[in-house]
């Protein structure tokens, strides 16, 4: 559907997208990873037509976005970093606007009505664009896109901004459209492409890092192995309970946090997991822990990692234990945020 | 083009920026019509377009400034620039708005024609063809002002050297409309060249021309093909712009 043929982008002297070719197929969400200034939005911007390549190329559904750009261009639905909204306009003439510049052919009152359900904007569709919260921008540039009912649905960071709520609702609203479009998104939350992607693409410094399902970067999510843990009781004391316990690689003392207690970063070998053994052990000291949360790494702490010294290392050769925290955090945390955003509603409820 | 031009023309009016280009230009020339032909009791409008032209170098920045520096401002050059129209397309829609409001601000004073009628015979033809004048080099400056807006971000620089560049053109060959005498009397031979070009230039020369009340085409071609190179030009930086 979306074909990309040694694309390079070049701003003057700064090499933004360092020669990347892939495919989408149709009906994928392909999930765009990379952490901050990496090209994801330079490529998008390519891949929408809106930016040239130095060279390479990008074709839609066959038709080259250079020498056909309108063909391919209505095959195309963009959601950019910012959404493209006129803060002197209501909603819904936004939207009229959108649909004759797209020159769509389907019923106009039928099918921006649909839409407005879809992202759950017909209730503001008669507001000033400009008075509209953060989230209800994205919603109404989600919207734009979808306009035209284009096959490929192009969306640049599409939950950047958003309460947590939102970025649930804003998720399943993509998953939905997966089902009926083909959708590339771009994303520097490991989660977020966890959660939404069948293939994610992960580029750093312009170049291509790594292409693969989810599934196999999350390899053995029980694998758990770095922690923080909060412990009541002198440092002393602990440490000389801990210590002796097999398969610690590492424990290091971060001092008191709250009162009569001690905090330390503990670092496990590889496939073992020493909570149980710790618990046991500091439960017969007479020392309770207080709490004990897993260490996130950010991808930007991973990608360090990969690019050091040698700056093209592949993926695959980072410690898998790493990408395994990051999914086991990232996971943890959209449940607390679902559980939360539940308690909320039932407030609200109430 | 045809949702771009709407979409256009509403924003001039959904924004203070066409009332305050109307109000203005509808003010200007209406005291320049009172001081020259009211109370002057003068039915011939040649002394009102002369001076009508000042009062566009101030007005049309602000009906051009935010053309495309607002677009790319706000990112919204992004919704335009994907969807499936051509740049051309875009930049025609845009014009045509601006020309749009330009055109009601002459149309409005030309209702200054049956005012004179109810106290004197007005020369129509000679009026009508002073006001054509008018709008081609209206819209000259427009396409002029259009391409300043496209050429940065900022509102105000673009509406600042849009100003400062007709008034040069308009200023420059004024200078020979009224000195030129002067001029090749002082600096003989390079004065002459000057004047040559000064008169080559002069904006006020080829507006002279419909006052006068004559159809020529070398004037109207004057406007239209500047209008028409602007355009051009910026349809050429926009789309310049990608490959940067």
């Amino acid at each position: 559907m979306v074909e990309i043929k040694n694309l390079t982008k070049k701003y003057g002297s700064h090499l933004a997208v360092d020669n990347i070719s892939f495919t989408v197929k149709q009906g994928e969400i392909l999930g765009f990873l990379g952490p901050n200034g990496a090209g994801k939005s330079t490529t998008m911007n390519i891949l929408t037509g809106y930016l040239s390549a130095t060279s390479g190329e990008v074709s839609v559904d066959g038709f080259n976005i250079l020498d056909n750009p309108v063909e391919a261009k209505k095959k195309i639905g963009y959601l950019p970093e910012q959404p493209p909204l006129y803060m002197d306009m209501t909603v819904r003439e936004y939207l009229d606007f959108v649909y004759d510049l797209k020159g769509v052919k389907e019923e106009r009152d039928e099918h921006i009505n649909k839409i407005c359900e879809t992202v759950q904007i017909s209730h503001v569709a008669d507001r000033l664009i400009a008075n509209l919260s953060k989230g209800y921008k994205q919603r109404v540039g989600l919207a734009q896109a979808m306009i035209g009912n284009p096959e490929v649905l192009i969306l640049d960071e599409p939950t950047v901004g958003l309460d947590p709520k939102q970025i649930i609702e804003i998720r399943s609203v993509i998953k939905q459209l997966g089902k009926e479009h083909t959708v590339i998104l771009s994303s520097h939350i490991l989660q977020e492409v966890n959660a939404l992607c069948e293939r994610v693409i992960i580029i750093n410094k312009g170049k291509l890092v790594a292409s693969d399902t989810p599934e196999s970067l999350a390899k053995s999510i029980s694998n758990v192995n770095k922690f923080q843990v909060r412990i009541a009781g002198e440092e002393r004391k602990v440490l000389d309970v801990l210590e002796p316990i097999k398969g610690i690689k590492y424990l290091k003392s971060l001092g008191r946090k709250e009162a009569n207690s001690i905090d330390f970063i503990l670092e496990a070998e590889p496939d073992t997991d020493v909570r149980i053994p710790m618990f046991y052990a500091l439960a017969e000291a007479g020392l309770p822990i207080l709490s004990l949360e897993l260490t996130e790494l950010s991808l930007e702490d991973i990608f360090l990692e990969v690019t050091k010294g040698q700056g093209g290392k592949i993926f695959e050769e980072v410690d898998e234990s790493e990408i395994d925290f990051v999914n086991q955090s990232a996971e943890e945390t959209e449940e607390s945020m679902e559980e939360s955003v539940a308690e909320a509603e039932e407030g609200a409820e109430q | 083009m045809k949702a771009i031009y709407q979409r256009e023309l509403r924003a001039y009016f959904k924004t203070p920026v066409g009332y305050i280009f109307l109000s203005a230009y509808i003010f200007f020339a209406s005291l320049l019509f009172a001081l020259i032909n009211l109370q002057g009791q003068n039915t011939n409008m040649m002394g009102f377009f002369s001076n009508v032209g000042m009062v566009f170098v101030f007005v049309i920045p602000v009906l051009t400034m935010r053309l495309f520096s607002e677009e790319r401002k706000s990112k919204t050059d992004q919704l335009l620039l994907t969807a499936p129209v051509r740049i051309t397309d875009i930049v025609f829609g845009k014009f045509l708005a601006a020309s749009t409001v330009l055109a009601i601000g002459i149309l409005a004073t030309m209702l200054f024609v049956p005012i004179m009628e109810l106290y004197g015979t007005p020369l129509i033809a000679q009026t009508v063809i002073g006001y054509l004048g008018l709008f081609l080099m209206g819209l000259f400056f427009v396409a002029l002002g259009m391409f300043m807006s496209s050429l940065t971000e900022s509102q105000v620089i673009a509406a600042v050297s849009t100003l400062a560049i007709i008034f040069f053109l308009w200023v420059f060959g004024g200078l020979s409309f009224r000195f030129s005498e002067i001029i090749t009397g002082t600096f003989g031979f390079l004065g002459k060249t000057l004047d040559w070009l000064m008169n080559f230039i002069s904006i006020q020369n080829r507006l002279y021309d419909f006052n006068l009340g004559t159809l020529n085409i070398v004037p109207v071609f004057y406007f239209v093909s500047l209008a028409g190179l602007f355009i051009f030009l910026t349809i050429r930086v926009i789309e310049r712009r990608r490959w940067k």
